[in-house]
């Protein structure tokens, strides 16, 4: 019935073509080169992903998350454009000529990623990580989601890659019998879909919500975490990538949130 | 209604929830292969016909919903919409309208249409041909009973009834069913925080979770059931809107439509 349901929304170009011109600028998804479509290539009712592999998986991704919306908070070639806090660049203190509501998005969702990430790591999830690296452009401009290498561009792939992990756990968790789980997938995934989003809002893309579906980009959690390697090791970003990114303590990203903080 | 859908998700719960699950592997001392048992021996109300024809009536209203706020004047005329225009594909620019918010509700629009006519294709059934809302849902977009109060009570009650349609595929056997209900959900996300963004409300992305306010989609089909009879809404209903044709929805999203992107990574 999913392929029914999928027929019955049609077909468009999709954003492929146009990202792996961005991949190859940068480097990003190159890993995935050799994979795709992973679609055709699932078996049904299988997969290779265990529970562990896909908390694991999670928690890295939530920790690059949290180190990417901090260190775009933190950055004054980032915070201190009008789009965000203005000249002042300060999160807690946005200027007159920057946009509050902007900057309330970023540090939600600094501030979300910590907790999806802290729960995670509570629930038994294990990370090696203790910080990132992004393509070498990331925070030198806020640019716009087409422009390749920005830190909007960067955020839109990696929140797409979010989605796409979490959509591939919602599955995995179902085969695997954890209808609980997938449900608390898609929990969190609502979430991050609600981060691409917003960062199109500050992009000023319209329509800021401008997919019919969320993008299944993967089959398997195992693969968004090959997705992602890039900014474990620095290692596959044409153009090369950042220095290594410290992940922030507790009392940093307290501080940056402000009052900002997610029920 | 309102009282089922008040904020039940917490980080608390949150924990509690993942540790229960079993993938508190540190937390609650669970064995993975104890909870997969108990997760295995999971029921639900629902089924695969129930849940797809329910997801139905819960897109043609919000259709009904956002094609209707986009054609009355006393909404389209806010600032923060079309303006003085009230035309959603030609809204007056800052201060006299918000162009850049008329095409979250276009987009929206078009979204909702689209998961209906999928669903409708793989075999939902909906008897429904009209709406209700609460009766000051079209006259005001702020306040209490304003549209916006409105939308995100009705993308919250959306939202929780994929999330519930998630839970019930996999119990179902349809993990690929849940993976889809999951990436309509993300969608319906999108329009709660756009609704946000609309009325001011900082920060738009206020949760840390989505609720799941539902243990079964049956229980979205009755919290929606005011809107389907116009019976139980304190305040009383709109008269009877009917779900717009194409040809009227199909001018009003213009060139603000949403795209079907299969692969962008």
């Amino acid at each position: 019935m999913t392929s029914d349901l999928r027929h019955g929304l049609g077909t468009s170009p999709t954003g492929r073509r146009q990202f792996l011109k961005g991949a190859a600028a940068t480097g990003v998804g190159l890993a995935l080169a050799g994979s795709l479509p992973l679609k055709a290539l699932a078996a049904a009712g299988t997969t290779t992903d265990t529970v562990q592999t896909i908390i694991n998986t999670a928690l890295i991704a939530e920790q690059l998350a949290t180190t990417f919306y901090y260190t775009g908070l933190t950055t004054p070639a980032i915070i201190a454009t009008p789009n965000l806090a203005g000249k002042s660049g300060s999160v807690n203190s946005v200027g007159s000529d920057g946009n509050a509501g902007n900057v309330a998005y970023f540090q939600a969702a600094l501030d979300q990623e910590n907790k999806h990430a802290a729960a995670l790591a509570k629930a038994g999830a294990t990370s090696s990580q203790t910080g990132f690296y992004f393509p070498a452009t990331t925070f030198q401009s806020l640019g716009y989601t087409s422009q390749v290498g920005t830190f909007l561009w960067v955020l839109d792939h990696l929140e797409t890659a979010f989605i796409g992990a979490y959509l591939a756990a919602v599955s995995s968790f179902g085969i695997l019998g954890h209808a609980d789980l997938s449900q608390l997938a898609g929990q969190i995934l609502g979430v991050e879909s609600e981060h691409r989003a917003l960062g199109r809002v500050v992009a000023g893309d319209d329509p800021a919500n401008n997919v019919t579906l969320e993008v299944a980009s993967f089959t398997a959690v195992g693969d968004a975490g090959a997705a992602l390697a890039p900014y474990l090791t620095g290692k596959g970003f044409t153009g090369g990538a950042t220095a290594f990114i410290a992940l922030p303590t507790q009392a940093q990203i307290t501080t940056v949130v402000g009052s900002n903080a997610s029920s | 209604m309102d009282s089922a859908f008040r904020d039940r998700a917490s980080r608390a719960s949150f924990i509690r929830k993942i540790a229960a699950a079993g993938a508190g592997l540190g937390v609650g001392g669970f064995a993975v292969s104890t909870v997969r048992a108990a997760g295995s021996s999971a029921t639900t109300p629902d089924t695969v016909q129930s849940i797809i024809n329910t997801a139905l009536v819960a897109e043609q209203l919000a259709t009904t919903f956002y094609y209707t706020a986009l054609t009355t004047p006393a909404i389209m005329s806010n600032s923060q919409l079309g303006g003085s225009s009230t035309d959603p594909n030609n809204p007056g620019q800052p201060p006299n309208g918000n162009p850049g918010n008329v095409r979250y509700f276009q987009a929206a629009l078009d979204a909702e249409i689209k998961h209906a006519a999928a669903l409708a294709k793989a075999g939902a059934t909906s008897p429904a041909t009209q709406f209700f809302f609460p009766q000051t849902t079209f006259t005001s977009v702020m306040g209490a009973g304003g549209l916006l109060a409105i939308l995100d009570t009705l993308e919250t009650a959306f939202i929780a009834a994929y999330l519930a349609g998630i839970s019930s595929f996999v119990t179902l056997g349809h993990s690929d069913l849940a993976e889809f209900a999951a990436e309509i959900m993300g969608v319906e996300s999108e329009h709660r925080a756009m609704g946000r963004v609309i009325g001011g409300t900082n920060p738009a992305n206020n949760l840390t979770l989505e609720k799941a306010l539902f243990t079964a989609v049956s229980q979205a089909g009755t919290a929606l059931t005011p809107f389907l009879t116009g019976q139980g809404f304190t305040g009383g209903a709109t008269p009877a809107i009917p779900l717009p044709t194409a040809d009227k929805t199909t001018p009003v999203i213009g060139t603000f439509g949403t795209r079907l992107v299969t692969m962008f990574l």
